[in-house]
């Protein structure tokens, strides 16, 4: 556009660059990464090519593949167990009557949001040597189910606010049951919610690195903490490679997420 | 033709009232309340039991009570069992206090604008760039903290930039600053910053912003004074998203400063591991879930009180 | 009368010339581009229009017809994509919306949530840099012009609507603008409120002498308070003067139909050189049938107390309708009449553009 196209309150100068400066400080560390891990020379300034050579590498670690296979085990785990707790949790509390106690009910969900992740670590850790709880994998599952819950209930609840009670009333009125009204309307078109729910929980089960590093046992080990281990020893191409890995997971997953909320979120508006 | 489909009307056996469908709503409830409850509150409540123990030898705890892990906060124990004034733990709590203060004040800095940015762009924009800023929320911390040690470690990215072009003939050390944990915890929780304080900024009513400037408010004005008291509670809430796990946080003390600059978290995490010492571990714990909680309190108390009457 | 403390930010060297008109808009074009690759639309077509210093000045027209865009080209929220707009003789497209002395009052008011009565007045003033004492006594002689004495202290949420309206009215007035525009700033009250506030805005104008730019799209606010009214349809103006003009002699059908009612007729089917003639039905008559006329037969007769209304089809095709005081003994639905009119009635009309 010309540069007579007057005022414009939404065009603030400068603020558009300052906003990609600031993409750039938020990507740039990750593409740094990620071209290291495919870079086949493993000195820091020099490009030897393009090269999966340390993807191969990291691959082959039979340590890292079952550490990678503890990390799948327990977010799916914890992903199934957070969702079916979250939903009836999130109908309740968007749709459910007043009672005494429901704030705090409210506050109880979310603590696992505000307490640091340090002070739940070691809880958790407190308790399982204090009850002697010693069931390997399934100690970090419990762990990672209680964490997923309230993220798994963050797009159900949001998903429940902007769909209109009408719709469900409007079951009711045309005869079906409570049960009849959840299987047909309320679940059908809450579903985008409890798919992005379901997807956050993976992740932040996958992504979790300080509750697992305490509650794990040595054969429990999942990747973060395994990469963890390999970064402490130093920096190497195959923890480059296995940081990506995990970086990739992670950016599909949300990625995935999201598309399936705004096509949802469409449907509703339209 | 039409022959009555509806239902005749019958007496209600029990018609659903309000206690009734309260019932229902707090049976939805019990599952994922008494998970939390169990798996969360309870162990809290046996670490701050543990917080008044005695450290085992090899990790764990042992009678008798004591309140000493709370007393090793501020004084050491000297050889003839005298308390002298410590400042280490102090310091580092002090350490973690300011850089948490300092994170948050960038994350505003930095978050607002942006916010404010993303919010005045079109639909289709908006969306994209939300999800651009929502990715790096999601993904690993361990990852996004390592990245920056490969840009600043002696062998990394910047010192090989500078070297290269001449700027500097050695290595500079980056790394294990109070600078380069500020620098990693900006990192990791700018994202919390920007998405509270989008949501409050996206919601102001465009007309405002017009008629600020339909009253001779220039951009700077306008943002003094309708842009920044309008986003005050999307900043309260961003604030308490950045600060605590900014003051609890584990990473990048360990990974950028490398475990000499401690702070909180990292200290919590010590007493676990190589140090064994459980109760003190626990008691640095509490302190740092009763700072916490002050927060919270603090900050509800101010929104009840913001709110209109 | 009150004086004059505007802002002179861009315009201190301007004096108004006695004959020269307060707002000059000239051959004003304005093309919004489609979002999303939708088409272009042209909310204004080369629109040119004149306003006069301390006249209640309304652009009346359906929504969609570019009413409100040519007032937020004048405020300086959106650019004009062709023409000029002078202020007192000056340019001001340069000007952005703070350096116009010009003020809004906004269709859904605008008020500043987190502030006062009182702050939302004096904000315009102290971003001016105006003395405290002096935004002091202007806003409380704001707060007592629209009649809100006691409430300064209120934040709008504690308002009525109407109260939200005089805080919106006081805040635009408190600067002392060269213009004051209103955005459709009757709409969101009821009926009943609506007639009221017509009254006060007339009060306001009067009392002080700031000339008042309205958009409206109910002409009988329109009719009631302008000095002048432009209808506009389709990014055009079709016509513009005093409201009796307008509505004695429109100029297009548009305008004879969109203010008040009108019988709109073919000129060749009844003698005249214009493409249509129009009629209001209260001048319209009824006769028996074959009579000098129009023949019709009435589809509807409906009682509205002081008057009856009477719907007719033509015979040659068409609708009419005649408002008349005293109702036709006998007259009901399948009657065959004729419809007629006094000569003066039938006004010739042009096609819109």
């Amino acid at each position: 556009m010309s540069a007579a196209r007057g005022f414009d309150w939404r065009r603030t100068p400068g603020l558009g660059t300052f906003t990609a400066l600031v993409f750039v400080f938020v990507y740039a560390p990750l593409v740094v990464l990620v071209v290291y891990a495919f870079n086949a020379s493993n000195l820091a300034l020099v490009w030897g090519g393009f090269s999966v050579e340390w993807f191969a590498k990291a691959l082959g670690n039979e340590n890292l593949r079952r550490a990678a296979t503890n990390s799948v085990i327990v977010a799916v785990v914890a992903t199934v167990a957070a969702t079916l707790l979250a939903l009836p949790a999130a109908l309740a509390l968007e749709r459910g009557r007043a009672f005494r106690g429901k704030a705090a009910a409210e506050g109880l969900v979310a603590l696992p949001l505000v307490a640091p992740e340090i002070v739940t670590a070691i809880a958790t850790l407190v308790f399982f040597s204090a009850i002697g709880l010693r069931l390997g994998l399934g100690n970090v599952a419990l762990a990672h189910i209680v964490f997923c819950i309230p993220f798994a209930m963050l797009p159900m609840r949001a998903r429940l606010r902007e769909m209109s009670p009408d719709v469900e009333n409007a079951a009711r009125d045309l005869y079906a049951d409570e049960w009849q009204v959840f299987r047909r309307v309320t679940l059908p078109l809450m579903a985008p919610g409890v798919v992005a729910g379901a997807m956050l929980a993976f992740i932040v089960s996958l992504d979790d690195f300080l509750i697992t590093l305490m509650v794990a046992d040595a054969g429990a080990t999942t990747l973060p903490v395994y990469l963890y281990g390999m970064l402490r020893l130093g920096v190497t191409p195959e923890a480059n490679a296995a940081a990506t890995i995990l970086l990739a997971v992670s950016v599909t997953v949300v990625v995935v997420a999201t598309l399936v909320m705004r096509r949802g979120e469409r449907a509703v508006a339209a | 033709m039409s022959a009555a489909l509806a239902p005749a009307i019958t007496p209600a056996p029990a018609a659903p009232t309000a206690p009734g469908l309260a019932a229902r709503t707090v049976t939805l409830l019990v599952p994922a309340v008494a998970v939390i409850v169990l798996f969360m509150v309870v162990p809290m409540l046996i670490a701050a039991g543990y917080s008044f123990l005695t450290a085992g030898a090899y990790g764990g705890v042992r009678l008798p009570l004591t309140a000493d892990a709370y007393v090793r906060f501020l004084f050491d124990r000297d050889l003839d069992d005298s308390l002298i004034f410590d400042t280490t733990y102090i310091g580092i709590f002090a350490r973690s206090f300011v850089l948490a203060v300092l994170t948050t004040l960038f994350c505003v800095a930095i978050g607002l604008p942006l916010a404010w940015f993303i919010a005045c762009r079109e639909r289709r924009a908006r969306d994209a760039l939300l999800l651009a800023i929502t990715i790096p929320f999601w993904t690993n911390l361990l990852v996004r903290t390592y990245c920056w040690v490969l840009i600043l470690r002696d062998q990394g990215l910047l010192n090989g930039a500078l070297q290269a072009s001449g700027l500097t003939s050695a290595p500079i050390t980056f790394l294990y600053s109070n600078e380069a944990i500020l620098l990693g915890l900006v990192y990791s929780f700018l994202p919390f910053m920007v998405l509270p304080i989008y949501a409050v900024v996206e919601k102001i009513d465009p007309r405002l912003i017009e008629a600020g400037h339909d009253l001779y408010a220039g951009r700077l004005a306008v943002f003094r004074h309708i842009v920044w008291p309008l986003a005050r509670p999307g900043i309260a809430a961003g604030t308490l998203l950045v600060f605590v796990p900014a003051l609890g946080a584990f990473l990048a003390p360990d990974l950028l400063g490398g475990g000499k600059k401690l702070m909180i978290g990292s200290l919590i995490q010590l007493q676990f591991t190589s140090s064994r010492n459980w109760p003190f571990g626990a008691a640095a714990a509490m302190i740092l879930m009763a700072l916490v909680l002050v927060g919270l309190v603090v900050m509800a108390r101010r929104r009840g009180a913001g709110a209109p009457r | 009368m009150v004086e004059r403390s505007g802002p002179e930010a861009g315009l201190s060297g301007s004096t108004p010339v006695a004959a020269a008109p307060l707002v000059a808009v000239d051959a004003v074009s304005k093309v919004f581009a489609g979002h999303g690759g939708g088409a272009e639309t042209r909310a204004l077509d080369d629109v040119s229009l004149e306003i006069r210093a301390n006249e209640f000045f309304t652009l009346l027209g359906p929504s969609g017809c570019g009413k409100t865009t040519l007032l937020r080209l004048v405020a300086g929220f959106e650019h004009p994509t062709a023409g000029t707009i002078r202020l007192d003789g000056t340019d001001i497209l340069p000007l952005p919306p703070h350096r116009r002395p010009v003020n809004t009052v906004f269709q859904s008011y605008a008020l500043f949530p987190h502030l006062t009565v009182a702050e939302n007045v004096a904000f315009g003033l102290e971003r001016l840099g105006r003395p405290a004492a002096e935004v002091k006594d202007r806003v409380a002689a704001m707060i007592a012009l629209v009649r809100l004495g006691g409430l300064e202290r209120r934040k709008p949420a504690q308002l009525s609507g109407g109260q939200q309206q005089r805080v919106a009215f006081a805040r635009a007035l408190a600067p002392a603008p060269r213009l004051l525009l209103l955005d459709e700033p009757l709409s969101a009250l009821d009926l009943k409120l609506r007639r009221e506030m017509q009254g006060e805005l007339k009060r306001l104008q009067r009392e002080t002498g700031v000339t008042f730019v309205l958009v409206t799209h109910d002409q009988e606010e329109a009719l009631a308070m302008s000095d002048r009214i432009a209808v506009m349809r389709a990014g055009k103006v079709l016509q513009l003067g005093a409201p009796a003009e307008i509505y004695d002699r429109p100029a297009t059908r548009f305008v004879a139909d969109f203010i008040g009612e009108a019988n709109i007729v073919a000129g060749a089917r009844v003698g005249s050189p214009a493409p249509f003639v129009a009629i209001r039905p209260e001048r319209t008559t009824i006769a028996p049938a074959g009579a000098a006329g129009l023949a019709a037969t009435v589809t509807a007769v409906t009682f509205l107390g002081s008057d009856t209304l009477y719907d007719m089809e033509l015979a040659g095709g068409g609708a009419m309708r005649a408002r008349l005081r005293e109702p036709v003994p006998g007259l009901a639905p399948g009657a065959s009449v004729t419809a007629g009119w006094p000569a003066d009635a039938a006004r010739p009309v042009a096609e819109d553009p």
